[in-house]
Formats: structure tokens, sequence, C-alpha cells
């Protein structure tokens, strides 16, 4: 039991560093992180198939037992959390990295619908072990539950039906706008366009629903939502205009689990620095938007400092 | 006292061509394969009082709800005061407001007052204004033996008062012709002489009844006719002293015996 | 507890209100549809009947949220311009109506046929007798399910504003409140004491009608 706590101790620690060093050494990324995989290699990087067991005491521990993983995600955002009508299955960036979580357990994952407003409540009440559900890190939240670093940055968009002639937040006023009950753009939307009547409903299907049918002007949310939005329905655009909000994803779990939120960081960087994160980003929104995106390098911390500011 | 004055009266009217006001030719009707009424014959003059008598089933009420219209008929005729019964709507409504009806289970109307419950018809189907058809209520009232319960409701009453608001309120609107339907079958017995005493006051009047009754006393006293149904025929038909000493048929006699000795 | 109302009685108000109000309009809706039909229902012609039979059975069989997916999503997507509020009243009140139709129905039939007989013998119409003899009966005995009608329909108005018609009631603005403060069981009490409020003056209401209008028998 001792050593076995003793081997778990370094090898949190030396993730944990490894993922500061990721963080703030950018140019030296790739000799940071692996140095800290060849020191920890023996236990660290698990082989191919063979997950690390974690002492029955913490979360991971507890998981494994189980021999699953409870994941809330969205059902109906493509292309981060979506149903996939042909063959049923969840998928998307979020589950994508669900699965890198739960085989780093060596468990497997299910997974709940979590919509906006029962993320929270679901990690209250152990419905979820995990939260990957377009989750954005703000500063209430971080009052209720825990959150692992950023594992995605999302911008607030405004979407409308092409010819809406909206020009920017300003736009907005007078107009009615749908959004998530429960998301972050309910207090965005009250701050920054006042004027705009806000239409709340539950998923972001609906949204779609009602800008499709007229019953809204315009859906706002986080760019990648929207751009889901778009490829189903292209008779949609984003507005033109800056962003409203910058928008951290973060995996939420349960306030003030350390050990379970260093293992989850670890996961994270690993999953960034493998390249599993540049292939998810491209498979879901790089081949749609023909953009390109560098995976997140802020942490918790950070984000929550410029939020602030 | 009343009944003797009342066949005086008869003999000094007794016209053999009394004015028929109903007449029933060749009527039958059936419910589904049951044949209630076989080939009815029956002519009713004006002023006339008929009792129907007959066993449970043998289709009195069915002939007597046929004469309002209440049962339609399914072949012959059947007119009252030369006018069609098998008519519909507005016509049939106008017809029935000339033809007063007495129900075994009263169906006085439970929301409305006494008073109300015999102004309605007078004031809404012939257009009577209110004050004449409170004063007409409040006479007739008086007639049948409770003027002091115009304000009161029908489930105040008694069973025996009840049905003499029934009968007044047939009366308000001045029939040719009244029905009734058992009228005391579902009295207790002390109340039954009151309502009986009503009939018998109007008969004497001169109004033409058709009563359809298991009280062969009042029958017996006071009606000009007896016609007896068996099996939806009238096997018998005659005044009422011949009918009760010495009727024709077997059947009629039978039933004859039964009452006699119940 | 008490703070989390202070603190938030604009928005708890402001769906209570609009909770009232859905539920009035439906209401009307409900009784003038529900009269229609149930008179359908006690026409003797054959067709007639089996029309609001029809009727009766659609809305009664249909989810009340597939009705508002229906009246809303459904009925703007082929090109009404159908608004929200017309929308869930126009769900909850023909949801409703089959309902109301059915209670009036077995009214006018627990009314016995002597009092039609006695109707029609006086010289009234069939249109006449139901409305001076019948239906005022009739309307008697329908009071208390009115009102167990109306109690189901202030829950139904909840399902309005969760479905896609969101119309801003309260239990929205529970939920509302409930994700701005995360304070769960307090934000859906609140609604609760609400809808609570709403149910009580309704039976209130019905008891005193059904005193007030009772026929003795």
């Amino acid at each position: 039991m001792k050593s076995r706590w003793f081997t778990t101790a370094c090898t949190v620690t030396v993730l944990a560093l490894a993922g500061a060093g990721c963080g703030s050494d950018d140019g030296d990324d790739g000799g940071t992180t692996s140095a800290a995989s060849t020191g920890a290699s023996s236990t660290a990087a698990p082989a191919a198939g063979a997950a690390e067991k974690f002492p029955a005491s913490t979360t991971m521990g507890k998981i494994q037992a189980r021999g699953e993983i409870k994941i809330g995600v969205k059902y109906d955002v493509p292309p981060f959390g979506f149903k996939n009508p042909r063959n049923d299955q969840i998928e998307g960036f979020d589950i994508d990295f669900g699965k890198a979580v739960a085989d780093a357990l060596g468990v497997k994952p299910t997974y709940v619908e979590a919509i906006s407003d029962n993320r929270i409540p679901f990690i209250k009440d152990g419905t979820a072990d995990l939260i990957l559900s377009t989750m954005t890190i703000n500063a209430e939240r971080v009052k209720e539950i825990g959150f692992t670093n950023p594992y995605f940055i999302a911008k607030g968009r405004i979407l409308q039906k092409k010819g809406g002639g909206i020009t920017g937040v300003d736009g907005l006023a007078g107009k009615t706008v749908c959004t998530a009950l429960g998301s972050t753009y309910e207090e965005t939307l009250k701050k920054q366009a006042p004027k705009a009547k806000l239409q709340l409903v539950d998923t972001y299907s609906e949204c779609l629903e009602l800008i499709q049918n007229g019953a809204v002007d315009a859906v706002s949310t986080d760019d990648v939502i929207l751009t889901g939005m778009i490829i189903q329905d292209d008779s949609l655009e984003l507005v033109e205009g800056e962003a409203l909000t910058t928008e951290p994803y973060g995996g939420g779990l349960k306030k003030g689990d350390t050990a379970y939120t260093e293992f989850l960081n670890g996961v994270l960087d690993k999953y960034k620095s493998d390249g599993r994160w540049a292939t998810a980003y491209e498979k879901w929104l790089g081949q749609y938007t023909g953009e390109k995106q560098e995976p997140p390098t802020e942490t918790l911390d950070s984000v929550l400092a410029a939020a602030a500011g | 006292m009343l009944y003797g004055r009342r066949i005086e009266l008869k003999k000094s009217l007794t016209d053999p061509e009394r004015t028929p006001l109903i007449e029933l030719r060749g009527v039958t009707k059936a419910f589904g394969d049951n044949v209630v009424l076989r080939d009815i014959d029956l002519t009713i003059g004006t002023g006339e009082a008929i009792v129907v008598a007959g066993i449970s089933g043998s289709g009195k009420s069915t002939m007597l709800r046929c004469i309002n219209g209440l049962e339609t008929i399914d072949g012959g005729s059947l007119t009252v005061g030369g006018r069609r019964v098998d008519v519909t709507g507005k016509e049939l409504a106008s017809l029935r407001a000339d033809i007063g009806m007495v129900f075994q289970q009263f169906n006085l109307f439970p929301h409305m007052t006494v008073e109300r419950n015999i102004t309605l018809a007078p004031m809404k189907v012939k257009g009577v204004d209110e004050k004449a058809a409170k004063q007409r209520a409040k006479e007739l009232l008086e007639r049948v033996g409770i003027p002091e319960k115009a304000s009161a409701y029908p489930a105040d009453l008694s069973g025996g008062q009840q049905q003499r608001v029934a009968i007044a309120r047939a009366l308000a609107m001045d029939p040719q012709l009244m029905l009734f339907d058992e009228p005391t079958s579902a009295l207790d017995p002390e109340m039954i002489r009151e309502v009986l005493d009503v009939m018998r006051d109007l008969a004497n009047s001169g109004m033409t009844m058709v009563v359809v009754t298991h009280e062969m006393g009042f029958a017996r006293e006071v009606c000009d006719r007896i016609v007896f149904l068996d099996g939806g025929e009238i096997v018998e038909e005659g005044p009422p002293e011949e009918f009760f000493t010495a009727a024709r048929s077997a059947r009629a006699r039978e039933f004859v015996d039964k009452i006699i000795h119940h | 507890m008490f703070e989390l109302f202070s603190d938030n009685s604009d928005q708890f108000l402001s769906g209570l209100w609009v909770t009232t109000r859905l539920v009035a309009a439906s209401f009307l809706v409900a009784v003038v549809l529900g009269t229609l039909i149930a008179a359908l229902r006690v026409a003797p012609n054959k067709w007639v009947n089996r029309a609001g039979g029809v009727y009766v059975e659609i809305f009664r069989d249909t989810p009340l949220l597939v009705l508002l997916f229906i009246a809303y999503p459904g009925l703007r997507r082929s090109g009404v311009e159908i608004g929200a509020w017309t929308a869930g009243i126009a769900a909850l009140g023909v949801y409703t109506s089959a309902y109301v139709a059915e209670v009036l129905r077995s009214g006018v039939f627990a009314v016995a046929r002597g009092q039609a007989e006695a109707g029609l013998s006086l010289g009234f119409t069939q249109p006449q007798v139901m409305r001076r003899i019948v239906l005022p009966q009739a309307a008697r005995t329908v009071i208390g399910p009115l009102g167990s009608i109306t109690i189901a329909m202030i829950k139904n108005s909840a399902i309005v504003g969760a479905s896609i018609v969101a119309l801003p009631d309260l239990l929205k603005e529970a939920r509302i409140v409930n994700s701005n403060t995360f304070q769960t069981e307090e934000s859906f009490l609140w609604a609760a004491v609400g809808y609570l409020l709403l149910t009580i003056t309704v039976t209130i209401i019905f008891r005193s009608l059904e005193s007030r209008y009772a026929v003795r028998r």
C-alpha cells in the first residue's frame, strides 16, 4: 500500500510538473514533455492497453472499481457532442477526449445527456463523474464545481439567417435572440445587448428549430456550436464582427478533488502533446471551417485571471 | 258527491256525434323486434275522460306517448285535432304546446321555483307576458290547492304536492287535451288522493283527458270510457260500469277479477 | 430560503403572472371549444355525434407536448406566422377542451331524460329544451369535474414553458434563478409554492360555485 501511494504521488507530481512545464515553456515544449515522459515512463505512460491502477480511495480508483466512467455530454450539439442518427452512437470532439480519459483508466465510457442547466447538478449529485459538455469555465461555476485546464477555446458569436441584416452585437437591439437556459450567454447577452429580447430554451437544437422557422432572429452561443448549425443548414451565417466573448471549455468535476483534477490534466496534456488533440480538431472542425487551431495552452488559473481582469 | 254530478253532466252532454279530438287508425309500434302496439284503432272525443288500463307491458304508456309524439309510430295514422302527430321540429313543438302531459316521475324543473316552473312555458313558448303568466300561475296553484308554495323549490315539496304542481304547469298552457302517464304510481298512498281529486275536478270541468293508471277506483267513478289493452291490442273498451261488472272478453274479465280481489 | 425569493422576487412574480395569463386564456379557449364539441356530442344526428367523438379521441390521446410541437414549430414551418403565446394558448386550450367536452357531455346525460321530455311536452323545441332545462342542470353537476380539469391545466401549463414554445412562465423563471444561483432546492420550492397558490385559489372558487349552484333534488 505505502509503496503504491508513493509511486502514485511521484507520478502525479511529475505529470503536474510536466503539465506546468508545457504551459509556461512553449518553445521547449517537446523537450520538457519528453524528458518528463522518459522520467516517469515506467508508471505515467501506459503501455498500449494497460492502464495504471489507482488506489481505491481516489476517484480514479472508484471509477476503475465500477468499470465505467459516466461522462455528461451534449447529445445535440454537433460537432462537440451529438447522437449520430446513422449508428445511434454519441460522437464528437468532447466524446473523443472522454474516450481518452476512459482509456487512461482502462474503463469504458458511458455517456449521459447533460443539457446546460443539468451539468452542475449532475456533478454535484454524482450522476456524472466528468462533464465534457461544451462547458465554459467562469468564476461563478468555479464556486460550485472543479474544472480541468481548458481543452478548447471557443468564441462567442451570433448566428442569423443569410440576409438577416444584423451587423455586430449592437444590431441585436429589438431582435429576438435564442440561447440555452443555464449557459453563460444569458449574462453575456444581457450585458452586451441589453435591448435584445432573449428567448431561453433547453437545448441548442431548439434554437436551431426556432431560427429556421423564423420564430427568432438570431442565435448566440459558441462559434463551434454555431458552425455545427451552419453545417446542417447553409441558409444560416455567422454575423460579422468581433467575438462577444472568449469561452474556454473545461472538463467539470467535483469541487476540491485535487488528485482527480491532476489526473485529468495529465490526460489532457498527453492528449495535446501526442497529436490526438490535433487529429480530433481536424476531424470535427478543421475540415469544415478550413481553419487551423492550436491546442490551448492556458491553465484554469490563467483563464480565471484573464476573465477577472 | 262530485262523481254523481259528473255522470249527470255527461248524460246531458252526451252526443253520439261528439267531436273527435284524437284519432288513431291502424297504429303500430315496435321497439326493435318487440311489437308493442298492433293495429290500434281508437277515437277520443272532445271532453271525454278516458282511462287506459292493462297489465304492465301491455303497451298503454307507449300508446299515450305516441299521442304527443314522445314515441313515433311505425305505421298507421294518429291525429290530434285534425293535425298529424308524425311531424318534427317547430310543427311538433307547436302541436305539443296544445297537449299537456303529466308524468309518473313529476319531472318538475329542480333549478326553478314552483312559480317559474309554471310560468316558463307560457312566457317563452306562447309569449304570454310575465304579469299575466304569474297571475295565471297563482290561479292554478289555488285550483290545485297549494297557493302558498309559489316561491318554493320542487325539492321542498312532497310527492303529492309536486305532482299537483306538474298538473298546474301543464294546465298553464291552456291545452286542449291532457295526458296522464301513471300519475300516482310513484306516490305514497296517503298522497294519491290529493292528486286524484285534482284530476277528478279537471275531468268534471270538461277537459279532454287520457289517463294511464292502475287506480281503478278513479277509473270507475270518473271516466267516460275504459280502454283495455293487452299484448298491444285494444281488447275491450266501454263505459266503466260495463267493464267492471260485465266485461265481454275473457282477458278483461280476468283483469277485473284480479283487481277486485286485490 | 426567503432571501432567495426576495432577491429574485421580480422573476418569480413575473413567471407567476405569465402562468396565470396562460392558464386563464387557455381556460376560455377550452370552455368555448369544449361546449361546442359537447353540443356535437349530444346532438341526435349520428354523424354530428361521431365528428365530436373523433375530436375528443384525437386530443385526449395526443400528448400535450406533441400538440405544442405541431402548434409552434409545425405550423411555422408550414408558413403560418404563429407566435409563441398564440401557439401555447391554442395547444393547451385545445388539449383541455377535449376533457371539458366529455365532462359536459356526461353532465348532460346525467340529467334525467324525463326532464327533457317534460320540456318537450310543454312545447319547447329540442334546442330550447337544451338551453333552458337540460344545460342549466348539467352545468351544475359539472362544476366539480371542471375544477379538477382546471387544476390539471395549471399543472400542464408548466409543460408549455418547458417546451420549445418556451414562454417565460413560473417554472422557467425558477430554472433561470437556479442557473444563476445554483440553489436548486430553494428555487424549485418557490416555484411549487407559486403553483400551489394558483391551484388552491381555483379549488376555493370552484367549491364556492358548487355550493351556490348545487341543485337540490
